[in-house]
């Protein structure tokens, strides 16, 4: 019976918190006595619980309708007069707040749209990619055969249906003016395994898919709306792809593409599955829907078991998926998407965050400022009175109102960020298009601003303890020189903010560094002053194999005689940033070893006319191709040093032994000469071997000659200023033809680096905010230190000291607050620059010239900061300073 | 301020017109819960129906328990207490008669 009659008391003391100061001894003491009754009635525990229950609720009510009745509008009235009353204070703290959320809001809504929401296909968390790997010569990801596609689609359970399809540039006419986009050739499977019907017409069916079927084509919402007028008429008329009369039979629905390939015109592959030609010749993307009930987990044990008796089950085959050599794996299509983006993103999410972190840092620091000058105010009506609650409050709502109008204000800077964004980086990130400020977004907006106004509001609540308010009353304010422990707090504010601009700082600086590392990269020619475009001469208007080197050849002579051109030449794969051939290639009187080199070329650049010339590639041993290597003369293939290397140990040996290239001649190239490496693969990566042949010789042995050539153009003056020309003397040849990818070689190689780029100058904007950030932080709290200490230094002065002395005094204070903070921010980055080591090239995650570079920096910036309040501590007044007392 | 005059309203005020004095003593007789009694009593004192004062301390102190408070209704809460006979009344008939030959009754107030 005591301890009910303890708990029930102290319950109901507990509850009596809650209710309105004014009314709460009557009702504490009324429900006191009735519970003495009630129980001293024969009331049970239980009862009694039930009864504080009542009790509780309605002190809860109580309290809601005092501050629903005269709290909230008043107090939002209160201080919103109060903010506008300090214009400065406000105008700071809303933008450093404003900066701080939109800077968030924005790289949210990117990491949101790219990598957080699922992909826009129905229950596309089901949709897999499968592809091959030659862990052997070093291809972690490949594509997949016909045959080896065709075995899978055979024998897999897991997946319910698997397609293929591969990227190619098309040529389209029948519209205004030839044009060249993005195409594929797909099998019917893909569009079931997406599970996305054509908004206009139907998508390609397995009747379309056989060879020797009507040439279909199914266009995406963008082309059609761009080149046919968006006209629903264009469904079962014929149009000119690659020069054949195509049936266009559907449209598909906006933003429908695959793996962000920015596809505009898909048709069948009319894969022959009686011969599906080649086991070796690996071209496939494979998308697959995962089958009812089967996790991706499941459906890679699967592949798996498959790929280990897959040379079982085809017996007598060669080159067939094994777990050493020719392993397959499967990922989810959204990983394959994300992936390269992922940590990127990750990172700016990051960084975006240690600015918010910064930016609340400053504003409670603001706003402890502020509630010290009014400390006096607040003690003295605590002291009369005024409920400790009711303060609280005040704080409350003036930090949420800075937090709603920070909030507001971070809304409108992340709606531009992100227009930005969308202008800076299209081909950097994928899904940008369906990047936008959501309700996701603006749930993530209102949780920051919400949060941060219930911290700023909580970090003056603190001068409402007792102790600290009796001493304010007893020393005077502002002037006492017992502020110590409000310094500490705020300099451990400083400090956290430091520490976090640094270690931004000190990302940024490595990217930076990385970035410049390559753009020094030597791409292995010289870009200045060219301009390339690409021509596909279609079959149809080009059926011999002869006719696309005899095309190049007229052209070449047109384009050199126009003004300011000193040389041209064509080539099938621009530099830096190829896809990999990987070809099977034979080398006369070399054996192939188990340890040693695969017998396979990483690059094969088939050219035209004075190319190495032209692009200002050196010939490092032997001869250049001349005009006397023609279609009837022996042939003869150059490669680059690093083929030279890895295949006959030096560029010396290389010379006169022959090699035969892959796929279907019968004669040998003699190797006439050794060229200096170009980048192929990449700027960041190594260049390669690379196999140098020429068009009317590939003509004349294979019979074949790349139908896709990139024209290059050394100019003397601008390259820009040629494209009106170079268009004309195109079309004078064939009207037909349509140019694309017109840039200048500068412009492809910052192509080639825009990644990277995008990422530096995003982590470059925020570090550089970061460090304002922190620069003001250390201002406002040296400042605050000065004013503090104002007394003191007067005194001093009084004394005789030196002006020199007294500024070392402040300088030393917010020197050492700087340092902690440098070594908390070194020890916070040692350890998370580990993380972007992926996104670095040429430079070490702990760079040593970084991580000292950047700490004098910052040191130089609170020097800096501290530099004008250490100065005005050398200009108090002692006689005005002592006269205040 | 207005007071609706609900059924557990009506309830007290019943109780406290006939003699009742304390909060337990209507909790106890009307079997309503404290999270409506305590409510409802404040809010009849603030539109003033009833008015309430702390028993005299020294005889609490003699009886050795804190003091009670004591409720009273003034004159408006003795005529609000009359309707709500009559509700309390029309209720008790509305329950007693065959519910299948009556209207839904009014209810009153």
């Amino acid at each position: 019976m005591r301890v009910g009659d303890a708990l029930l008391r102290a319950l109901l003391r507990g509850a009596l918190v809650v209710v309105p100061r004014d009314e709460r001894s009557r009702w504490g003491e009324e429900w006191r006595a009735d519970l003495r009754d009630l129980r001293a009635r024969g009331m049970t525990l239980g009862e009694g619980l039930r009864w504080v229950w009542g009790v509780a609720t309605t002190a809860a009510f109580m309290g809601l309708e005092e501050v629903m009745m005269d709290g909230w509008t008043r107090e939002i009235r209160h201080a919103v007069r109060g903010l506008l009353r300090q214009p400065g204070f406000t105008a700071v703290a809303v933008i450093t707040l404003g900066l701080g959320i939109g800077a968030n809001s924005a790289i949210f809504s990117v990491v949101n749209g790219v990598v957080l929401e699922p992909l826009p296909y129905p229950d596309s968390d089901e949709i897999v990619t499968v592809s091959t790997a030659f862990p052997t010569l070093g291809f972690e990801t490949f594509w997949v055969s016909p045959p080896e596609f065709l075995e899978l689609q055979e024998r897999t359970r897991s997946l319910e249906v698997v397609g293929g399809y591969r990227g190619s540039q098309t040529s389209i006419g029948g519209g205004e003016r030839p044009e060249r986009v993005q195409g594929a050739v797909a099998t019917a499977e893909i569009f079931q395994a997406l599970g996305v019907d054509a908004r206009l017409g139907r998508t390609i069916g397995p009747d379309d898919d056989v060879p020797g079927a009507e040439p279909v084509a199914v266009l995406s919402d963008d082309l059609w709306r761009r080149t046919f007028g968006g006209d629903p008429g264009v469904v079962g008329r014929g149009i000119d792809v690659d020069g054949v009369r195509t049936t266009v039979i559907g449209v598909m629905p906006p933003g429908f593409d695959l793996n962000d390939e920015g596809i505009e015109i898909w048709q069948p592959l009319g894969l022959d599955r009686a011969q599906p030609g080649g086991r070796g010749s690996h071209y496939l993307n494979l998308v697959g829907r995962l089958a009812e009930g089967v996790s991706v987990v499941g459906a890679r044990r699967e592949l798996t078991d498959l790929v280990a008796g897959w040379q079982e089950a085809t017996p007598g085959a060669g080159h067939v998926p094994n777990p050493e050599t020719h392993p397959m794996s499967m990922e989810p299509l959204h990983d394959q998407v994300v992936g390269p983006v992922k940590a990127a993103l990750y990172v700016l999410l990051g960084a975006v965050g240690f600015v918010l972190l910064i930016a609340c840092a400053n504003v409670a620091n603001l706003l402890l400022a502020r509630a010290e000058a009014r400390q006096k105010e607040v003690a003295v009506r605590v002291a009369m009175g005024a409920g400790r609650g009711r303060l609280l409050r005040q704080f409350l709502t003036e930090g949420a109102v800075l937090g709603a109008v920070g909030g507001v204000v971070g809304l409108g800077l992340a709606w531009v960020g992100l227009e930005a964004l969308r202008a800076l980086g299209p081909g950097e990130l994928p899904r940008l298009q369906e990047v936008d400020l959501d309700g996701t977004v603006l749930a993530f907006t209102a949780g920051i601003a919400v949060f941060t106004g219930i911290l700023f509001g909580l970090a003056p609540a603190r001068y409402l303890t007792g102790g600290v308010m009796a001493g304010t009353l007893r020393d005077g304010g502002q002037r006492s020189t017992a502020g110590g422990s409000r310094v500490r707090l705020r300099s451990l504010l400083v400090v956290s903010e430091v520490a976090l601009a640094l270690i931004l700082t000190l990302g940024s600086g490595l990217l930076i560094r990385s970035f410049s590392e390559l753009t020094a990269v030597d791409p292995g020619f010289e870009p200045e002053g060219l301009l390339t475009f690409q021509l596909f001469l279609p079959n149809a208007a080009y059926p011999e194999a002869a006719d696309a080197p005899g095309f190049h050849e007229r052209l070449q002579e047109r384009l050199a005689a126009l003004p300011g051109v000193t040389g041209v030449a064509s080539m099938a794969g621009l530099p830096p940033q190829r896809d990999l051939n990987a070809n099977d290639t034979e080398f006369e009187g070399l054996e192939q070893r188990e340890e040693g080199p695969a017998h396979n070329v990483d690059y094969y650049q088939t050219v035209h006319g004075p190319y190495l010339e032209t692009m200002g590639i050196e010939v490092v041993a032997g001869r250049d191709f001349s005009g006397a290597d023609r279609a009837d003369t022996r042939p003869v293939a150059l490669v680059n040093e690093t083929l030279a290397r890895v295949f006959y140990g030096d560029s010396r040996s290389a010379m006169g032994r022959l090699i035969r290239p892959c796929c279907g001649g019968d004669d040998w190239f003699e190797i006439v000469g050794i060229v200096e490496d170009v980048k192929q693969g990449g700027l960041d990566a190594p260049a390669g071997t690379e196999l140098y042949v020429i068009a009317e010789q590939t003509a004349q042995v294979f019979g074949f000659a790349p139908r896709a050539m990139n024209v290059v153009l050394r100019t003397s003056g601008s390259p820009e200023s040629l494209v009106p020309d170079v268009r004309r003397a195109v079309a004078e040849l064939d009207p037909a033809l349509p140019l694309a990818g017109v840039r200048t070689m500068d412009e492809v190689l910052a192509g080639a680096r825009s990644r990277p780029r995008f990422l530096t100058t995003l982590l470059g904007v925020f570090a550089t905010v970061a460090l304002v950030l922190a620069a003001v932080g250390t201002y406002g709290v040296m400042s605050y230190a000065v004013a503090q200490r104002a007394r003191e230094m007067g005194i001093r002065m009084a004394l005789g000291a030196e002006a020199g002395t007294v500024r070392g005094l402040v300088l030393r204070r917010g020197l050492t607050v700087a340092v902690v903070g440098l070594v908390v921010g070194l020890m916070g980055a040692w350890w998370l620059t580990g993380l972007m080591e992926s996104m670095l090239f040429g430079v070490a995650a702990r760079d040593p010239v970084t991580f000292s570079a950047v700490p004098l920096l910052l040191l130089a910036v609170a020097v800096a900061a501290s530099w004008i309040p250490a100065h005005r501590a050398t200009r108090v007044n002692p006689v005005e300073v002592l006269r205040e007392d | 301020m207005t007071v609706r005059l609900t059924h557990a309203t009506s309830l007290i005020l019943r109780a406290l017109a006939s003699g009742l004095r304390h909060g337990f003593e209507v909790m106890e007789v009307s079997g309503l819960p404290s999270g409506t009694v305590y409510p409802a009593l404040r809010r009849l004192e603030r539109a003033g129906y009833l008015t309430s004062v702390w028993e005299d301390e020294a005889r609490a102190h003699g009886e050795g328990r804190p003091r009670r408070r004591i409720y009273r209704l003034t004159a408006t809460g003795d005529a609000l207490a009359d309707r709500a006979a009559e509700r309390l009344a029309d209720a008790g008939r509305f329950l007693a008669s065959d519910p299948g030959l009556r209207p839904r009754g009014e209810g009153g107030g």
